[in-house]
């Protein structure tokens, strides 16, 4: 792996979350979410030929980026796309619990895979207030949860969230089932800057899968605002192949946004 | 049924065929209304204290020229009604203080960072925020152009605190079932504002990519229907593939022709978002006073001809040549 130290972490970040998606299923790519988008054409292009997955703000399916433009509201989203129609017809998608597979991040994540895109601290007199919920009250409807941040920090990982805008276990095991949600439907991957996490089936509870090149332990167990449970068998995780990379720089993100955010 | 489409009434005698359906045929007998508007006239149209929608997806499709003449007319006490994603159109309202309420679903600049005056106000408590979600816009708008009082959502849609801070969430029991429903309140906007590419004299507007949800709120709102659009076609260019108009004119009140009146923003499929300039205003916005003197430069006192000046004939092209 010569060509290791060249990649950035958003590309890495992307490469994760493709190898975790399986063929066959429907997934959805909503605001502000470069590495998913990508994730998915390359998943696409390495394994999963039959994966569909709708581009959110415009409603393309399948699109084929090259370049990925700067937004998923972004008619240039459309290139190469089979089908494209209004957020109206998404949502009946997602409102339906359709969707497989949905890509979230927010301001606040804690060890449930709660998410927060609305406040921190106190909801009447934020100490910041964040821009909104947008799509995530339809985690609830949807199969698995993919999280994705490029902030893996005290700040963004914490005990609770402050507001839930999207639900994850909630509270811990029975949580969904009380509120008539499957147990073992929800947030299943969490992809950061630092490290690669699931979540343990039986106590619901963010774990350790593994983590980047060059990144120890310490520094991820300090950037966390809870405790991350452990598996004996921790990794380092592979980076991206020569192949993912050639995919990701010449066949989709050919202007470069993974290089230019990092 | 075509309110307000005449070319369905019933044919004027000895015209030939074809030219029963051309505006010019039509005057023979009848005179239809066109209509056309200057943007002064079409904001005025607005009284302080309404509730308007703003069309457009975030930095795609959003009115920002008509936004500007919201903010010279110097309308007060907005109730404003966005789109699951909202960007500079509620961030520029928000901080020429013309905003009382907001109902926010999404309220940033996606990958160029959080809104500088939605921030600011909201930190400051001074605006008053029901949250909301995209459930609740598009399934809420839903219901309003349908005439109807909510939308049930499906089973399953449970456990996020927007249901529960924001009052238009509310329970219902089925009475055939006994189960119990999350609904949505229907949403009925004043005045639904929505930016479209091309549009011809009676309203007939197309756009050039996605319509987002600026259907729906041309259908679920109350009072006007106002379309700005980049390009005024003919009715004649309409007639010949009425499938590619996207609002039907029957239910538009005013077309304002607005070239380039989405800048900074993007118009899908005209030009693309000019970065440069929204990242200044993100610069500059990030004090009170740094965003008074981008309103000075940009917004008080010009006219949207100005405006394009200011901006630059050339820098304009560059967008358009790059947001196809």
């Amino acid at each position: 792996m010569g060509e290791s130290e060249s990649y950035t972490i958003p590309e890495l970040i992307t490469v994760c979350l493709s190898r975790h998606m399986e063929d066959g299923l429907l997934a959805i790519v909503g605001t502000a979410s470069y590495e998913p988008a990508i994730a998915c054409r390359l998943a696409q292009m390495t394994h999963a030929p039959n994966l569909t997955w709708l581009f959110g703000g415009i409603g393309a399916a399948n699109p084929k980026l090259k370049p990925m433009p700067p937004s998923t509201a972004d008619v240039r989203g459309m290139r190469g796309a089979e089908s494209a129609v209004g957020i109206d017809e998404i949502d009946d998608y997602e409102l339906a619990g359709k969707v497989d597979l949905f890509f979230a991040g927010g301001i606040q994540i804690d060890r449930y895979g709660n998410l927060n895109l609305v406040c921190v601290g106190d909801y009447d007199r934020p100490r910041l207030r964040g821009p909104g919920s947008v799509g995530l009250p339809f985690l609830s409807r949807v199969k698995k949860i993919f999280i994705f941040t490029r902030a893996h920090n005290r700040r963004t990982f914490v005990e609770k969230v402050d507001f839930v805008s999207g639900v994850g276990y909630l509270d811990g095991p029975g949580s969904r089932d009380r509120l008539g949600l499957k147990e073992d439907e929800g947030p299943a991957l969490v992809v950061t800057n630092l490290a690669v996490m699931d979540f343990d089936p039986g106590s619901k509870r963010m774990r350790l899968k593994s983590l980047h090149p060059g990144v120890s332990l310490e520094k991820v167990v300090e950037n966390t605002g809870f405790d991350l449970l452990q598996t004996s068998n921790l990794s380092t995780t592979p980076p991206p192949s020569d192949e993912e990379l050639r995919f990701i720089r010449e066949e989709i993100d050919t202007e470069g946004i993974l290089r230019r955010i990092a | 049924m075509f309110r307000g489409d005449e070319s369905w009434r019933p044919r004027p005698e000895g015209l030939a065929p074809k030219e029963r359906l051309s505006e010019e045929s039509m005057s023979v007998r009848t005179e239809r209304k066109q209509k056309l508007l200057s943007l002064e006239e079409a904001v005025s149209l607005i009284p302080s204290g309404s509730a308007v929608a703003l069309g457009g997806l975030g930095l795609y499709g959003a009115p920002m020229g008509f936004v500007r003449e919201m903010i010279r007319q110097r309308i007060r006490d907005l109730s404003l009604i966005l789109s699951p994603g909202a960007s500079m159109q509620a961030d520029l309202l928000i901080g020429a203080g013309c905003v009382r309420e907001v109902q926010c679903s999404y309220i940033g600049f996606e990958d160029l960072g959080l809104a500088p005056n939605f921030r600011r106000v909201a930190e400051s408590g001074k605006l008053r925020i029901v949250d909301s979600d995209e459930a609740h816009v598009v399934f809420g708008l839903r219901a309003g152009a349908a005439g109807a009082p909510f939308f049930p959502l499906a089973e399953g849609m449970a456990g996020f605190d927007v249901a529960r801070v924001n009052p238009n969430y509310f329970p219902i029991q089925d009475p055939r079932t006994g189960k119990t429903h999350l609904c949505v309140a229907a949403i009925n906007p004043d005045v639904a504002v929505i930016h479209v590419g091309q549009c011809d004299h009676y309203g007939n507007a197309r756009h050039l990519g996605s319509r987002f949800t600026d259907l729906l709120m041309a259908k679920a709102a109350k009072k006007k229907r106002i379309v700005t659009c980049d390009e005024m076609i003919d009715l004649s260019a309409t007639q010949k593939e009425p499938h590619l108009t996207s609002v039907p004119g029957y239910i538009v009140d005013a077309v304002v022709h607005l070239p380039y009146g989405c800048h900074p923003a993007s118009s899908p499929g005209l030009y693309e978002r000019d970065e440069q300039h929204l990242r200044s205003y993100l610069k500059r916005s990030a004090s009170e006073e740094g965003f008074r003197q981008y309103l000075e430069e940009f917004v008080l006192g010009l006219s949207p001809a100005q405006y394009a000046e200011k901006i630059g004939q050339e820098r304009l092209r560059l967008l358009s040549q790059r947001g196809t």
